[in-house]
């Protein structure tokens, strides 16, 4: 047998729906999920920008420094102060690559010597490189300075 | 009575209960990071300590005793019995209380230096030991480093770091003729 259920005027239905709204709000099934997205989210996205921040600076700083050691070791240890320049930048270009940076890194990269003496390789002298590029994600330069002392007896 | 009631049903209501532990975690994941960034700064001071001890030992063991290695005679057939022989060269002698000195000043630049030489957190290098056998050096340095933030749950806010270094001279072969290398 069909039983016919009337359907209820409009404002009548309306107050129903109103019910079922106050209901649901009123549950507790998925409130841990509101509970998670409006707190967790505020505290610990700051926390992953720093850790991903930090990290970055403090590889960059280890590279800068590693390449100015080996730019300026590569010059000192050359045989005379063209061929030292010519070496110590293909150390840093040879280095740069294998340490990780990108090609838009390597192509900012630039060594500034400064040098007791003239010519730079000169006995007792001392050449200091400072090495700097642009990191590429924060664009922030990165610097480092080494310097050895020249061998009187060169 | 009833507000007793009340106030024990609401602890037992686990309502709320996620944000504890998501806040207790916060503080966790906080001072972990507190500490790993102590820790990577260490590392990178650390690289920075060893590059000026290295590079105090270097110019220390240019320092070259010349009595001691102008001695002997030679003639015009020692350099090629030497060659013929296969004779090792004899190291070079090292004038040990010059190097000292000259480590001590190479040590005072990178200490003093106000640039990017040194790691800014490394506060001064102390040089701790130098070894000095005449032929080779090695010395050991300390800095005191500072946190840049202090260890949760502690009072710790600094670290003594140590390097140490050693080197020798060795003599550079080629065929050289009034001081121009011509092999």
């Amino acid at each position: 047998m069909d039983i016919h259920k009337p359907d209820l005027p409009q404002p009548e239905r309306g107050l129903i729906d109103l019910r079922n709204l106050r209901k649901w709000v009123r549950q507790d099934s998925g409130s841990a999920i509101v509970e998670f997205v409006a707190l967790a989210i505020p505290l610990f996205i700051p926390i992953f920008i720093y850790l991903g921040n930090f990290a970055s600076i403090s590889g960059n700083e280890e590279i800068v420094r590693v390449l100015a050691r080996e730019g300026v070791r590569a010059y000192v240890a050359s045989d005379s102060d063209h061929a030292g320049r010519e070496v110590s930048a293909q150390a840093l270009l040879v280095i740069a690559h294998n340490l990780g940076l990108t090609a838009e890194e390597i192509a900012t990269l630039s060594a500034r010597f400064e040098c007791s003496e003239n010519p730079c390789l000169s006995a007792n002298g001392r050449i200091r490189i400072t090495v700097s590029y642009i990191d590429a994600r924060s664009h922030r330069t990165i610097e480092a300075s080494s310097q050895e002392h020249i061998s009187p007896w060169m | 009575m009833d507000v007793k009631k009340s106030s024990a049903e609401a602890f037992r209501d686990e309502r709320g209960s996620l944000s504890v532990v998501i806040i207790g975690l916060f503080f966790i994941t906080v001072a972990s990071l507190m500490v790993m960034s102590d820790v990577a700064t260490v590392l990178v001071a650390k690289r920075s300590l060893a590059q000026a001890t290295e590079a105090a030992a270097q110019r220390g063991v240019h320092t070259l005793n010349e009595s001691a290695y102008y001695t002997g005679k030679g003639t015009m057939w020692s350099a090629p019995l030497d060659l013929i022989t296969n004779r090792d060269h004899t190291p070079i002698p090292i004038d040990c209380n010059r190097a000292a000195l000259e480590v001590i000043l190479e040590l005072h630049n990178w200490s003093n230096d106000q640039g990017s030489l040194k790691r800014h957190e490394l506060q001064g290098l102390v040089l701790t030991d130098l070894q000095c056998d005449g032929t080779s050096i090695e010395l050991s340095t300390y800095a005191e480093i500072k946190f840049p933030f202090t260890v949760p749950f502690s009072t710790m806010d600094s670290a003594i770091l140590t390097s140490t270094a050693g080197t020798t001279n060795q003599v550079q072969e080629g065929f050289y003729l009034f001081g121009v290398r011509l092999h």
